[in-house]
């Protein structure tokens, strides 16, 4: 009895050290996190020389991602572009329409990272891809973290992520006719993140 | 004010800082004029950037015309002007400079209100001190309209005045506008 307890005990050492040590770790092994509220996924462009700023009301997020180990993470977010919101309606709408992001004909934007690291100062980085209209492109998406207890959930962790990527708006044909010109309305397009999640203490 | 020194004549100051008014307001209702029919694309938002630029210079000139006259008093309305004449001289001119100073303003506020930057001639950003509202678009986007038919109106009788004096009165009420003229 007490030996079988042995090879029993000697078997779930194993196991969790071969998990710890060396054996690779599927992505679905980071702790998941839920987006709450508050939570932006939003952008800054510069309007003849002047800055005018937007976000996306809706969005879905799914994460994975454990801080102690970045490698396992993988971050998927789908953003419904029609829900753009610069606080003006005729631009919301120009934006919406073929010759910019084409709502019609695409109605999502994505970004899928399934390679997380740590990055320079602390910070991360998430490697994916970024799809705008039809176009897929490769990008690094660098953030900072910050995890602490939720301040009202017992239990819980909030962590808030918040990263800025630089795109150029005609690599993904955010600009078609007049709006090709990049004079007044710039090429350069700054994409903000400010996620907000939680997940259970484990 | 009523203890300084009158000239006989508006000086060179007066003279240029208001024919350069006359200028930049006609330039702003012919762009007013064309601008607001254009579909919204990069030549709509350059001409409205003008059209805000030329407006908000309009605004500092006139802040300066009104110091430059508490340092530099405007010379006095001719002798033998009916008292009706004199009032209503000393309102138009009160009025055109409410309105110049308030033209500006509320456009700006217009802008604010419909999240558009007030970019002067892409030099600088002027901070935006409103929320975005949509009701406040629409109202100060009404009161901006109306506002620019009431001072072209103002500005009509201005002229007209300023006629009457030459041709009719045949006083030197338009002519110490004018340079040349002796003082």
């Amino acid at each position: 009895m007490t030996r079988l307890f042995g090879i029993l005990a000697i078997g779930v050492l194993a196991v969790i050290g071969a998990t710890l040590f060396g054996m690779p770790v599927s992505a679905a092994d980071a702790p998941v996190w839920t987006v709450e509220d508050g939570s932006l996924v939003g952008f800054v462009v510069k309007q003849g020389g002047g800055p005018v700023e937007g976000r996306f009301e809706r969005f879905e997020a799914e994460i994975a991602f454990d801080p102690g180990a970045p490698e396992s993470g993988q971050v998927t977010v789908v953003i419904d572009v029609g829900s753009i919101n610069s606080e003006n309606r005729e631009r919301d709408d120009t934006i919406r329409s073929a010759d910019l992001f084409d709502v019609a004909t695409w109605p999502t934007a994505r970004f899928a990272a399934a390679r997380l690291n740590a990055g320079e100062g602390g910070g991360f980085e998430a490697h994916g891809e970024l799809t705008l209209r039809d176009v897929t492109r490769e990008v690094v998406l660098p953030f900072t973290l910050e995890v602490q207890d939720h301040p009202e959930a017992d239990g819980q962790l909030q962590a808030r992520a918040a990263g800025e990527l630089e795109v150029l708006r005609l690599d993904y044909g955010i600009g078609q006719g007049i709006w090709r010109d990049t004079s007044v309305v710039a090429d350069q397009v700054v994409i903000k993140i400010d996620i907000v999640a939680r997940r259970p203490k484990s | 004010m009523a203890s300084g020194f009158h000239a006989a004549r508006y000086g060179a100051v007066a003279q240029l800082a208001h024919w350069l008014v006359f200028l930049l307001v006609a330039a702003l209702f012919g762009i007013a004029w064309y601008m607001t029919g254009l579909p919204l694309g990069p030549e709509k938002i350059r001409i409205y950037n003008l059209h805000k630029s030329i407006g908000a210079l309009v605004l500092l000139l006139m802040a300066l015309r009104l110091l430059w006259r508490q340092v530099s008093p405007s010379p006095r309305l001719p002798e033998g002007m009916a008292d009706w004449e004199r009032a209503a001289a000393h309102a138009s001119h009160a009025l055109l400079y409410g309105l110049l100073l308030a033209q500006p303003m509320i456009g700006i506020v217009h802008s604010w209100s419909a999240n558009f930057p007030v970019v002067v001639f892409g030099l600088f950003t002027l901070p935006n001190l409103t929320s975005p509202s949509e009701s406040l678009k629409n109202s100060s986007g009404a009161l901006h309209y109306w506002n620019g038919w009431v001072l072209l109106a103002l500005i009509a009788l201005h002229a007209a005045a300023a006629l009457r004096h030459h041709f009719v009165l045949r006083d030197d009420v338009l002519r110490r506008m004018l340079p040349g003229g002796k003082s």
